[in-house]
């Protein structure tokens, strides 16, 4: 017979191996890193918004290409970024609340830390806006006052409450003292870097809304005063390393999942070359001048040219394209810059800026000419960063920005912006949705490429034109939105059933438009505001 | 300290238990299809059914005859649904029975739509008219990957005849080394009936542990086995 007994059982409940206190640049890092790791990888850029934007198609599954999502993807990212967003919002709570406060001062000046959550976290809502619309917001968050199913904000309404965020961060940054002492990789604390990034993505949000809303000159006006991006220095960029496991995700997509998916499209390869589309007939802006990036974007195939892989052909016709998917430049061969371990992935970069601020002064040629000129020297210099190898001359910059500056309107400028947004598919695609520019990016329905067309003993009997047929409806172009992930009707059913409600037709759909995207079939230009 | 909110946490074990995935949409009982002819989803989840069958069942039947004895059980389980992964990559790549062989124009489904091949769904347009629109093999297949998961569901049902047993008492001459010696052959999983998808064995799909339930992935096929039994007893 015994008797035992337990002196305390909530002891019992203390676990002692994991921290429940965590320091806010452990908190940051995190946060950084797996937001970079999620948008920049093969699944979310790679399968989804580096084709929507058409900088990459794929070499085997075209599905995604032909915009057929997949379900489990865009559940799981969808919740990915929530988390992380979470996680900032966690870093602004433990620099205001009074328990914590003095502790984290130690990593940086309170209010500093602060801002540097919200700008970053209002970058990331501002991409999860871009791809699905309105979302939740002000009700996110909130687990602790038993909010469990936040409403989807309207996307109007969430544009301005990230602006004024963004406001109120810059407003609490003091430049004199650090923001963090440690964790921060994108600019590794540096308080007046960071306010002039805020300053930037304010002028990006203002961009995106010029077409409806008379305030964006305003926005633009305030940041310019408080101060915004004024060199390649201080771009936002998070950089990867070539040790295992912090190497870029798209390095990984290649090389450890050890798969040849990906490669540049034929849209982007023929801009970049200055070859119009004929089997369009559509013009081209700057024709037979041959951009020096596109060396640096893509390797040539083995006997030095460039060949684009066709936009949206069917992964069962991809076999018999013509030229054939073996002359497109392989990117497990070669190793371009964009799938090297240590490549930088942006968060916003100075050429943008000074596109914007050309587009904010009716396309002013000066601002227009040294946004081609930074890009150019972003590139080269990234090229030299990564491959050691800066192939691009100043002569050759010289000529190219002269080459491209005859003309500089709506079209030209939209179109030099999104070959210097390549690999930020987000950003590129939310770009065209504005302005319906670049011309050059294939519709459902347009030509995409030559076929041999083959019979049954494998001999070659003629050719025939393949048309680009997408698998969901966009109404003739391309897509306007992702669906919302099917999980939120199970989750969050009353927030999805009114969001969906509020869509064009009231179905979860891939062409009910975003607000600030007021391009119709007569207008497919519209001015700004 | 563990903050609970127990209203909320029944709340999610029902949903977890409950298979929620996209459903077909519906129009008077017939399936809808889209403009491209593939089944149309719906735009979230709708409970599809229980992971756990309702009812389990077992007869076992004893016989005897002289020295021989034969035991027949058989078990069955009704009432719940399992998600099938398998079927669904076996349809997408075209590794299972249903991806050749002829449609219903006689014409083998692999062959090319404008020579009369391919698969034309049953169901309806969006306006109620019957589904003209034929796809090729290839875009049915896919869509079985991308269109409603209602497609890879099937019931869960089974009945099985788990077991046969016959066994003979050797009658022995004299007991005074050996009082009793048996011999008896049994066979195991012998069968199976009324599966609603005859490829895939429902067994494997409900017997995991964990908190994923209800849902068939690689599942190796269930083996029938054999043996005998000599028992001697002294």
């Amino acid at each position: 017979m015994s008797v035992t007994s337990c002196k305390d059982l909530e002891e019992i409940n203390i676990d002692p191996n994991n921290p429940t206190e965590v320091s806010t640049p452990a908190i940051l890092l995190g946060a950084e890193k797996k937001t970079m790791d999620y948008l920049y990888d093969t699944w979310f850029s790679g399968r989804q918004s580096l084709l929507y934007a058409q900088y990459w198609a794929q070499r085997n599954y075209t599905e995604e290409d032909r915009y057929q999502i997949r379900e489990s993807v865009n559940n799981s990212y969808f919740n990915q970024f929530y988390v992380t967003a979470g996680n900032l919002v966690k870093i602004e709570q433990l620099n205001t609340d009074e328990a914590t406060k003095a502790t984290m001062s130690a990593y940086g000046n309170n209010n500093n830390q602060i801002a540097v959550a919200k700008i970053f976290k209002v970058w990331l809502i501002q991409t999860m806006a871009d791809t699905w619309g309105a979302i939740p917001y002000s009700e996110s968050f909130k687990l602790d006052e038993g909010i469990y199913y936040p409403k989807y904000d309207d996307l109007n309404t969430l544009y301005n409450s990230l602006i004024s965020e963004l406001d109120n961060a810059i407003s609490l940054i003091n430049v004199n003292e650090t923001a963090f002492t440690t964790g921060d990789n994108i600019y590794s604390g540096d308080a007046a870097k960071w306010k002039k990034f805020g300053n930037s993505l304010k002028c990006r949000l203002a961009i995106r809304i010029s077409k409806v809303d008379g305030n964006w000159k305003n926005y633009i006006e305030e940041a310019i005063a408080s101060g915004v991006f004024d060199s390649n220095a201080d771009n936002a960029l998070f950089t990867y390393s070539t040790s295992a496991p912090n190497q870029c995700y798209f390095y990984k997509g290649f090389f450890d999942d050890a798969r040849n998916d990906f490669s540049v499209s034929k849209p982007l390869v023929d801009l970049l070359q200055g070859q119009a589309d004929v089997l369009n007939e559509k013009s081209h802006p700057w024709p037979n001048v041959v951009d020096p990036r596109l060396q640096i974007y893509a390797n040539s195939n083995s006997e030095g040219n460039y060949i684009g892989i066709p936009y949206g052909v069917a992964s069962e016709d991809l076999s018999r394209i013509t030229p054939g998917i073996s002359q497109t430049p392989d990117f497990m061969a070669g190793r371009p810059l964009v799938v090297q371990a240590n490549f930088a992935v942006p968060l916003m970069t100075y050429p943008e800026i000074c596109f914007i601020l050309s587009e904010y002064k009716g396309f002013a040629v000066d601002e227009y000419k040294k946004g081609v000129q930074a890009s150019l020297e972003y590139w080269n210099s990234q090229s030299a960063r990564v491959m050691s190898s800066a192939p691009i001359t100043n002569d050759a910059i010289t000529a190219y920005v002269n080459a491209v500056s005859n003309t500089v309107n709506a079209e030209t400028l939209a179109t030099q912006k999104y070959i210097h947004l390549y690999m930020n598919g987000t950003e590129a695609w939310a770009e065209y949705r504005r302005t319906g520019y670049p011309n050059c990016l294939l519709k459902p329905g347009e030509k995409s490429t030559v076929a041999n067309i083959i019979d049954d003993k494998g001999n070659v009997t003629g050719t025939e034109i393949l048309i680009f047929e997408a698998l969901s409806d966009t109404k003739g172009d391309l897509p306007a939105r992702v669906k919302y992930p099917t999980n939120e009707s199970t989750l969050n059913s009353k927030g999805f059933n009114d969001a969906v409600a509020k869509l064009s037709d009231g179905t979860n759909n891939y062409y009910s438009k975003m607000f600030w995207d007021v391009r119709t079939t007569a207008i497919p230009h519209p001015a700004n505001k | 300290m563990i903050y609970t909110n127990k209203k909320h946490d029944i709340l999610l074990i029902i949903k977890l238990l409950t298979k929620s995935l996209t459903n077909y949409c519906d129009s008077n009982g017939n399936k809808i299809v889209n403009a491209n002819g593939t089944y149309k989803a719906t735009d979230g989840n709708v409970p599809l059914g229980s992971a756990y069958p309702k009812t389990l069942w077992g007869i076992t039947n004893s016989f005897r005859y002289k020295d021989l004895t034969l035991s027949v059980l058989f078990d069955a389980q009704f009432g719940g649904k399992y998600f099938s992964t398998s079927n669904m990559w076996g349809i997408y790549s075209g590794m299972l029975e249903e991806t050749a062989g002829s449609n219903e124009l006689g014409n083998p489904k692999r062959d090319p739509v404008a020579n009369g091949g391919g698969i034309l769904l049953p169901g309806v347009n969006e306006d109620g008219t019957p589904n003209t629109t034929r796809i090729s093999a290839t875009r049915w297949a896919s869509s079985i990957y991308s269109g409603p998961a209602a497609q890879n569901v099937f019931k869960s049902d089974y009945i099985k005849l788990r077991e046969i047993t016959i066994g003979y008492n050797i009658p022995l001459r004299s007991t005074k080394y050996i009082k009793n010696l048996k011999v008896s052959a049994y066979g195991r999983n012998l069968a199976m009936f009324g599966l609603d998808n005859k490829s895939f064995d429902p067994e494997m799909a409900t017997t995991s542990s964990g908190n994923i339930q209800g849902v068939e992935g690689g599942a190796l096929p269930s083996t029938a086995n054999f043996g005998l039994n000599v028992g001697f007893q002294f």
